[in-house]
């Protein structure tokens, strides 16, 4: 498999979420929710944006209250001594938080602070309150990535809720996001008819079109692949991946079957 | 007569000057070597700190054993650093950097997903460099090779190993001091030692 990030039409959503915070007419409007089911690539994203652009990355915990979230932010930002007050605490955190935008501005990079699993930490008002804080003190783009429930609880927040206007919910890989992934990842070529296949039983998640690409690639390397590349009659009667909900194999049918 | 434009040449010149073991005030400095009163000063100011000078009494100096061997070798005092800082360098936006908040964020990952990540189109050696990298940060104890390994697609392969993160210090990534087998993570402040191959 190819050590290459393949965008996909969630990948550009997310782009495009954040160039509209760049463009924003409120200037506090300046917070993206992120959301959407697990294997659909949300934190190979925030992976690849968060490495490019060396941006704050924190990953909530259930456990946190705002104490924690405020030492985890320090840590994050390389503040390793211990800080007596609250207010220098936050004095500090704006102070280092500004210091990298001002540095990632000169380089003109984008520069953000990630939160994922916010659902996790989205019912706690002292928490929300303070990233809202942040967000409009520095006017950082702060990025909120969560499962279901995040849109949910920011519903109960109506100030940070207006501050994210954009939500981006990353879906289901379309047909020509499944082309362009296995096309992009995968070593050998493949034919249509075995990418259709994969996109219709991976039912467009992206962790399972990973595990057929490994499948179809092994098995590409050990036939004389047509002119199309690898097909669906090629791999016949061979597990291509998993089925999510049952955890059975899904094998590759006869043609005509 | 001292070039006195170039840096380091009247410090050089008095330590040389003293080298018969003569103990001399600065106003015989100034007169023997033709220079200023504010010359002289610093001349002897710049050998002291490097400890080659002595004050024998009140605007009286001599040399140390230190600035007698320093002359005998035939030293020469530069503007420059006395040696090594001690410091050691930080480079930012480096690949390595981005590889660790990759691995960070990943937990549990093979080189090509943290190439994946933190690769960019101009860098045409991230594998080999992550690869390096994880050696590395492995012999240090920060990352730690799973036993169950990725399978591989070609003919014959051993598949990909798969990596785990033990040791999350922070956002700086630990850099390797070759010349002393160590891991320096500035997170923590620590020199990590790498355990032999």
């Amino acid at each position: 498999m190819r050590d290459t990030f393949v965008e996909t039409s969630n990948y550009r959503k997310f782009m495009a979420a954040l160039t509209k915070v760049d463009e924003r007419g409120a200037e506090e409007a300046c917070m993206v929710v992120i959301d959407g089911k697990p294997g659909l690539g949300k934190t190979a994203t925030m992976a690849r944006w968060v490495s490019q652009t060396q941006s704050i990355y924190l990953r909530a915990q259930r456990w946190w209250d705002h104490g924690d979230f405020v030492q985890e932010l320090l840590a994050n930002l390389s503040v390793t001594q211990p800080i007596r007050h609250r207010r220098d605490r936050w004095m500090r955190i704006i102070d280092e938080l500004g210091n990298r935008a001002e540095e990632a501005a000169l380089e003109d990079r984008t520069f953000g602070l990630v939160i994922d699993e916010c659902d996790l930490v989205s019912g706690k008002q002292e928490i929300m309150e303070t990233i809202r804080g942040l967000s409009d003190i520095q006017f950082l783009p702060t990025i909120m990535v969560g499962m279901g429930k995040l849109r949910d609880n920011l519903r109960r927040f109506p100030q940070i809720e207006s501050r994210a206007p954009n939500k981006v919910e990353f879906l289901p890989a379309s047909p020509d996001d499944a082309r362009a992934l296995i096309r992009g990842l995968c070593e050998v070529p493949v034919a249509d008819d075995l990418i259709q296949f994969v996109w219709r039983h991976s039912k467009g998640f992206s962790r399972e079109m990973v595990e057929a690409i490994s499948k179809i690639e092994r098995f590409g390397r050990r036939i004389d692949l047509g002119p199309d590349g690898v097909t669906v009659a090629d791999m016949a009667g061979q597990v291509i991946m998993s089925n999510r909900e049952t955890s059975k194999d899904i094998v590759v049918p006869e043609v005509g079957k | 007569m001292i070039d006195t434009t170039k840096p380091g040449a009247a410090p050089t010149a008095l330590l040389h000057h003293l080298h018969g073991g003569a103990c001399l005030t600065l106003d015989q400095v100034e007169q023997e070597l033709g220079i200023t009163r504010r010359q002289a000063i610093n001349a002897a100011s710049r050998l002291l700190r490097r400890e080659y000078l002595m004050k024998m009494a009140v605007g009286c100096y001599q040399l140390t054993d230190r600035g007698v061997a320093a002359a005998n070798a035939g030293e020469v005092i530069t503007s420059g650093p006395k040696g090594p800082t001690g410091v050691i360098a930080t480079h930012r936006g480096t690949f390595r950097e981005r590889a660790w908040l990759a691995m960070r964020i990943t937990r549990r990952f093979t080189i090509g997903q943290i190439v994946a990540a933190a690769a960019r189109d101009t860098e045409k050696n991230a594998r080999e460099n992550t690869r390096k990298y994880l050696v590395q940060l492995c012999r240090a104890g920060f990352v730690k090779e799973l036993p169950n390994r990725v399978p591989g697609t070609s003919m014959g392969s051993n598949g990909f190993k798969r990596y785990m993160l033990l040791r999350n210090t922070g956002p700086r990534p630990p850099v390797y001091r070759a010349e002393f087998g160590m891991m320096h993570d500035f997170n923590t402040g620590e020199d990590v030692p790498c355990t032999p191959r």
